[in-house]
């Protein structure tokens, strides 16, 4: 075995090692998965039918542990506030949460799916979100903070459709204030169309935002019409991705993809899926999510690599 | 004589390199596990790929590259006989037959490598610049082959397998490959460092 012993090969090392970490956490695109999620939502409130309903067991989950797992819903340098809930049921489960705690801005639920099946989830009896386990085991699930609700006591439903197994930890969050765009990005955005050389130039500045917060962006296609790139874990938990990316990116990223979603590679792949089921794409790249939805495939497993 | 049939023992593919058990979780997320792989292949990457190109400086250029195109193109990699290394060679010969391509993509990243010591001339360090050079005149299918299957010492079976094309495909390229070599040379490099005559 070779161990690099020269920078460079250590520091290509370290770029690789850096870049296959970031497997772990898909490549930007933040609209699809804004769609998709819009897409769950409509889907599962029109199943309708609630199934009788029933206390969950409560679970003595370490504290720390369940504070751990539901702040992980929630955006980095979040605080939790007060002490978790966790539930582990099959089927309908009700938490009484109580008043919101000072200071708490938000409630962050984390979910996973133990059993097939779809979660409504209200918070005082207003659908808040919606979760699809499929049937391929425990994995699956999601997390959101939601904007906390006004004074008086609040209970929090788990409604399964069809007796969904499935384990969520909560706990009321203070979220930080989100980072403000920069003069540039607000210039970028003014006139409502983002230009190739916008683009770039936004992308740029995220780049050297994150490179002087220590943090590498890996796989950069330059040549892309859509900027496919990947970060670490540790530059999301640490902040730094959200305040890059929020103040350098986000706007000009959002829409400069809105302009050429459909060119994505993202989209091609889901694209590639629906052909191999032997559906034709629409064209729109809504309806493709929801064409997806309704063949019921999975579209994280369009973009698995290897 | 049969001047291009390989010397295993001087350039062979080790197998049975334990790649499969990294590649999985490489492609998971265990960065570390890519880590491994590339240690156990830069050395030969790097070998080969000065081999391809005159100058070091590009020849580091396309083992970065190789390396990056593993992550890119990671749905698409084979793994033939528990070894990554075919598929790595197969696209730095790729790489290094269209370098402004492969460099364009990967400028910045590039740009962000630190500059390598100077290197030793690839041509005295690993064989004649007559045989590089007579590689570079092949097209880039029979380059490909001839790296797999002479330098590297793959079996046309395990070439195919790489290559994603039937045996006989490689047994043909491989055929043609020899005869064009074999116009290029003279017979005193035949028998150089670069391509070794086997033992009879």
């Amino acid at each position: 075995m070779n161990i690099p012993s020269n920078p460079r090969d250590a520091e290509l090392r370290r770029s690789l090692v850096e870049t296959f970490n970031s497997a772990a956490r898909p490549t930007r695109q933040p609209w699809r998965s804004a769609s998709l999620i819009a897409a769950l939502a409509l889907a599962s409130a029109a199943t309708g039918a609630l199934s009788a309903t029933a206390l969950a067991q409560s679970t003595p989950y370490d504290a720390e542990v369940a504070t751990s797992l539901a702040l992980s819903a929630a955006r980095p340098n979040s605080v939790a506030i007060g002490e978790p809930f966790a539930v582990e049921s099959v089927g309908t489960a009700i938490i009484e949460l109580g008043e919101v705690p000072d200071a708490a801005t938000g409630l962050a639920i984390r979910t996973q799916c133990m059993q097939p099946g779809t979660v409504n989830v209200t918070l005082d009896s207003t659908w808040i979100s919606s979760f699809s386990c499929d049937g391929e085991g425990p994995g699956g699930g999601g997390g959101a903070v939601h904007p906390a609700p006004g004074p008086g006591s609040n209970t929090l439903s788990f409604v399964s459709v069809d007796e969904t197994g499935f384990k969520a930890w909560i706990v009321w969050v203070k979220e930080p204030t989100m980072p403000q765009k920069s003069a540039q990005q607000v210039s970028e955005l003014a006139d409502g169309i983002v230009f190739r050389d916008e683009y770039l130039a936004a992308f740029n500045r995220f780049v050297g935002c994150m490179s002087a917060a220590g943090y590498f962006v890996a796989a950069i296609d330059p040549t892309a019409l859509i900027l496919n790139y990947s970060i670490s874990e540790d530059a999301v938990r640490s902040g730094a991705d959200e305040l890059c990316y929020e103040s350098q990116f986000m706007g000009v990223d959002a829409a400069w993809q809105t302009q050429n979603e459909d060119s994505s590679e993202t989209t091609q792949m889901l694209r590639e899926c629906l052909v191999r089921q032997g559906i034709e794409p629409a064209e729109p790249r809504v309806d493709i999510d929801s064409q997806l939805e309704a063949a019921g495939i999975d579209p994280e497993a369009c973009l698995v690599y290897g | 004589m049969e001047p291009f049939r390989a010397e295993r023992t001087v350039h062979s593919v080790t197998v049975d390199s334990g790649d499969s058990k990294d590649w999985a979780p490489a492609l998971t997320g265990n960065g570390e596990a890519f880590g491994r792989i590339f240690d156990r292949h830069v050395g030969q990457v790097r070998r080969h790929s000065r081999r391809l190109v005159s100058e070091p400086a590009d020849a580091e250029d396309v083992v970065a590259i190789t390396f990056m195109e593993a992550w890119r193109n990671r749905a698409r990699v084979r793994v033939v006989n528990d070894s990554v290394l075919p598929w790595l060679l197969v696209t730095a010969t790729n790489v290094a037959h269209n370098t402004n391509r492969s460099s364009r993509r990967y400028r910045s990243f590039l740009a962000s490598l630190p500059v390598s010591e100077p290197a030793p001339d690839s041509f005295s360090e690993h064989g004649s610049a007559e045989a590089t050079q007579a590689l570079a005149q092949l097209s880039l299918a029979h380059r490909t082959v001839v790296v797999l299957c002479i330098v590297e010492g793959l079996s046309e079976r395990e070439a195919a397998a790489v290559l994603a094309v039937p045996q006989g495909t490689v047994k043909s390229r491989l055929s043609r490959a020899k005869e064009r070599l074999r116009g290029q040379l003279t017979e005193p490099n035949i028998t150089g460092p670069f391509y070794k005559e086997a033992e009879s």
